[in-house]
């Protein structure tokens, strides 16, 4: 098996992306929100570059994300959740196989993905036979703030976000502890946490370079962390690594008492940090998804010019350190 | 502003088996459920399932400090085996049965899990008592412990040395452990071979009682107790693979003196539970228990003793009814001393009717039609006061709170305010333990001494009311979502909270407006799959016919009322109502908002 090193990504301005930045595989969205091109236009043509689109929500920038891609030479296809997880398995696979005498570069956009696609790309690269050395970027160009959607009437899921992140309990009588990462839908993670019915719950809270971001969030979690969780833990959004150490101590220590369950919840990039830390305790930590699918109305959310990201290297044997 | 307390925070499972004890206040059911019988206990979340469960464990009975604990002790002459299960399980089972199509797999986990807490709970009876008084503790030497597991270590296909009831204990973490990795293994190679491999496994052969019996024999033997019974207190039933459902409700039937089956589950749960009617028949071979109270009044004793011991915790001195006060449904009968019954004139009960009547036309046909004059109250004989005036005196005073504010006086009670006082607040909690304490947190928070305004009450529990409505919004909506606007849990409530309202406080007055819903054959099964989920969440309260106590099967020809937590929300009255075809509900069009209903022109609520 692969081994997994996350490491830290500086966040840079979209428009300082140059030349060195260039990937040997390059993989993004086609979705209908602007920003699911801002990483892809401005970066370097990779040797394998896709944008997978959805069968629904077509809508909004989708067309002209679709015109861009198909000029820029990118690979397109248009596949559902359940196409997607083999698809970008076998397409990482092809991507390796042409890295020869050297180490792999791959970079991911999440932006626009859900978290189910980003769950099967972290999978993929987890499952990786670990036969080449890998560098993936996982990229985020955070939208520009917009006022939070009126809630959905309805959740269409809320489950393990695939059967590899669905964990594995040896001990049922060892508490089920949610780590819940909120973001600014009213009571979302409130309901979600009254839901999964957790004995305890640590709650992640995004800190924002956007004050009405950081005060939205407020709003609509007041008092989660009054009473009935532990004391919320803040996160940068813009330093996915910093997250990530936060993140992985509050789960091993879950670990050493109870059962964790990832609730990722908010910004997207939470839930990508969320996915590599249960990919490095594989398989102990379940990772959730709360999602009113197409239920949620589609907003053309644009980027605010900067991208962020986490790196994680893929080592055929490397000595893991902890990451604290 | 309240501080939000989440519903969730009040899990029996987030304490300690010493916190559990500590807080425990048996309802009625308890002392049926301590009986050495087969018991189904139904109940929605928050009812108290998994507390009850876990106080048939020793350790449980020795900590807790109530007086009542030396007679559960004494009449508990079994040994307790827990056996957690919650959705996050039943979750990691149904994902790897589905990504590799298979049915056993579940089974066989939960085999291991339940045969880990058999060693578990025979080892706790090794140890040292939790508290003054043990409860069935014995001696076992090492001699004898080593050979009940090096006799039972091969038949539960353990093919290590293993000296020690711990050891054993690991072992079978050994095999939950190895039955993860094949299991992950097939689904990463994704091939047919790793998932005969899996399939082929001796683990998946494993059976529950047939494995149970030998270590049980044993142990019983080894402590000279031939006859000792064993029970396996599964909670949360719903969660299992369905076939394992089907085993366990066969089991309840079994006449194996060795083993008792108290297992919990959601009343007309997530799934289906077509086999307990056909497998076992309540009453014969086991009991059902049901932890819900149709009628309001059944659940009073039980909140009052859950709130009274929540006071004691927090250092309160004095009674419910001192805390609480009298509610504004409840302070017409202030008046019977004075005038002999509740409404003569000067009475604040006649005071409302006749308020009303000045602006509520409809009401007062409905004072002509029934030959009242108010100024002659007390002429009306008591059996024609009953049924004319004190059966519309909670629907007056929701009218009467209604009304806009141009025709508002400032006596009148507000509408809020109604929903407060002891027998509100003990109805509108439903006997749910879940909703007690979450809604008495938020109460004492900041409260010292004395009497809790009853606008504080009202603001309490309508605060509860609106979260956990809001709340339903995270449920899984299973059907068509296309109509999700109108069938999702949340929509569904509204409504019917909404169709009720509507008969409550429209143009019409309605003596006897619909308040419960009978599930009839013209509604659709998309609308099932929502219901149950309502009837789990407790916001929907199965009210049994007369003859019938089956909490678990069909909803189809079962009647429900909206729980009266939800009340205040929706303006409606605290009691049952008359029942009207849910179908109809559903066909008719969405009532106007509130403020267009008619006469009354919307409220302060």
């Amino acid at each position: 098996m692969a081994l997994l090193l996350p490491a830290p990504y500086a966040p840079r301005a979209l428009s300082s992306l140059a030349a060195g930045d260039a990937y040997d595989g390059f993989l993004c969205s086609l979705g209908f929100e602007r920003r699911a091109r801002s990483i892809a236009e401005h970066l370097p043509r990779a040797t394998h570059s896709a944008a997978i689109g959805f069968p629904s929500q077509q809508t909004l920038s989708y067309a002209e994300n679709a015109a861009f891609f198909a000029a820029a030479g990118f690979e397109r296809q248009t596949l559902d959740a359940h196409e997607f997880h083999p698809w970008v398995a076998e397409w990482l696979r092809s991507v390796l196989a042409t890295c020869v005498g050297h180490p792999c570069r791959v970079g991911v956009d999440v932006s626009s993905m859900t978290r189910l696609r980003i769950a099967a790309v972290v999978e993929a690269v987890a499952q990786t036979d670990g036969s080449a050395d890998l560098e993936v970027d996982f990229l985020y160009a955070p939208e520009a703030y917009h006022e939070p959607s009126p809630p959905a009437d309805a959740t269409l899921t809320i489950g393990p976000v695939s059967s590899y992140f669905a964990g594995w309990s040896l001990d049922l009588e060892l508490p089920l502890i949610a780590i819940v990462g909120v973001g600014y839908e009213l009571e979302k993670a409130a309901g979600a946490i009254e839901y999964v019915e957790p004995q305890e719950t640590v709650v992640f809270v995004p800190e924002g370079r956007d004050s009405r971001f950081s005060l939205k969030v407020a709003e609509a979690n007041v008092g989660l962390w009054a009473e009935g969780a532990t004391s919320p833990v803040t996160y940068p959004l813009n330093d996915p690594f910093v997250t990530l150490a936060r993140l992985d101590a509050a789960t091993a220590g879950v670990l050493r008492r109870g059962r964790p369950l990832l609730l990722p919840m908010g910004p997207k990039i939470f839930a990508l940090v969320c996915m590599v830390v249960a990919a490095l305790h594989e398989p102990d930590v379940a990772v959730w998804r709360v999602s009113a699918g197409e239920l949620e109305r589609p907003v053309d959310r644009h980027a605010d010019g900067t991208v962020f990201g986490l790196s994680v290297g893929v080592r055929r044997d490397a000595v893991v350190l902890p990451i604290t | 502003v309240t501080d939000f307390v989440p519903f969730g925070s009040f899990n029996a499972r987030a304490s300690s088996l010493g916190q559990v004890a500590h807080g425990f206040v048996p309802p009625d059911q308890y002392w049926t459920l301590i009986e050495s019988l087969h018991v189904l206990l139904v109940g929605p979340r928050g009812s108290g399932k998994t507390t009850l469960l876990r106080m048939l464990q020793s350790p449980a009975l020795e900590m807790w400090d109530d007086p009542r604990a030396a007679e559960a002790r004494d009449r508990i002459n079994y040994t307790g085996v827990f056996v957690p299960a919650d959705r996050s399980w039943g979750a990691q089972v149904r994902q790897i049965e589905q990504s590799l199509h298979l049915t056993d797999f579940g089974v066989a986990a939960f085999t291991l899990h339940a045969l880990r807490a058999l060693v578990t709970a025979a080892l706790e009876r090794t140890r040292a008592p939790r508290g003054d008084v043990p409860h069935k503790r014995v001696a076992l030497d090492r001699g004898a412990e080593e050979r009940i597991v090096r006799d039972v270590a091969p038949l539960w296909l353990i093919n290590r040395p293993v000296g020690s009831l711990e050891a054993l204990r690991l072992a079978l973490s050994d095999h939950l452990a190895l039955l993860g990795r094949l299991a992950r293994r097939a689904m990463r190679m994704r091939d047919e071979v790793a998932r005969e491999e899996l399939l082929a496994h001796e683990l998946l052969d494993l059976e529950l009682l047939s494995s149970a019996v030998p270590f049980v024999e044993r142990f019983n033997a080894a402590v000279g107790e031939d006859e000792g019974t064993w029970a396996f207190l599964l909670d949360e039933l719903e969660f299992l693979p369905q076939r394992l459902r089907a085993e366990i409700y066969a089991a309840l039937r079994g006449s194996d003196r060795r083993f008792l089956f108290k297992v919990s589950l959601a009343p007309h749960g997530e799934v289906e539970q077509p086999e307990v009617e056909s497998s076992a028949v309540s009453g014969h071979d086991f009991r059902l228990l049901t932890l819900t109270y149709a009628e309001k009044e059944q659940g009073y004793p039980f909140a009052e003793a859950l709130l009274q011991r929540a006071m004691r915790d927090r250092g309160l001195s004095g009674t419910p009814k001192e805390l609480l006060g009298i509610g504004g449904f409840e302070r017409e009968a202030d008046s019977w001393s004075e005038h002999g019954h509740a409404y003569g004139p000067g009475s604040s009960a006649h005071r409302s009717f006749a308020d009303l009547a000045t602006y509520d036309s409809e009401f007062a046909h409905y004072l002509a039609d029934h030959n009242i004059d108010l100024s002659h109250t007390d002429e009306i004989p008591p059996s024609q006061r009953a049924a004319v005036l004190r059966k519309v005196a909670p629907l007056v005073s929701i009218r009467l709170a209604s009304l806009s504010k141009g025709q508002r006086r400032r006596s009148r009670k507000s509408l809020a305010e109604l929903y407060s006082g002891t027998h509100s607040f003990f109805a509108m909690v439903e006997g749910n333990p879940r909703w007690l304490k979450a809604i008495v947190t938020r109460l004492l928070a900041t409260h010292e001494s004395g009497p809790i305004a009853r606008s504080v009450q009202a603001r309490a529990l309508e605060e509860a009311a609106r979260e956990y409505r809001s709340h339903l919004r995270s449920v899984e909506y299973e059907g068509d979502i296309h109509l999700a606007g109108e069938q999702s849990p949340h929509m569904l409530l509204e409504r019917l909270g909404t169709f009720c309202q509507s008969r409550v406080i429209g143009r019409k007055f309605e003596p006897e407006p619909p308040l419960t819903f009978i599930v009839d054959d013209a509604v659709a099964d998309d609308i099932l799959v929502t219901l149950r989920v309502l009837v789990n969440f407790g916001v929907l309260v199965h009210i049994p016919q007369p003859q019938g106590d089956d909490a678990t099967g069909s909803l189809r020809n079962e009647r429900f009322r909206l729980a009266y937590l939800f009340a205040p929300l929706y303006r409606l009255p605290l009691r049952l109502g008359r029942a009207v075809n849910l179908s109809s509900v559903l066909a008719a069009p969405p009532p106007p908002p509130v403020e267009q209903l008619g006469l009354l022109e919307g409220g302060d609520g």
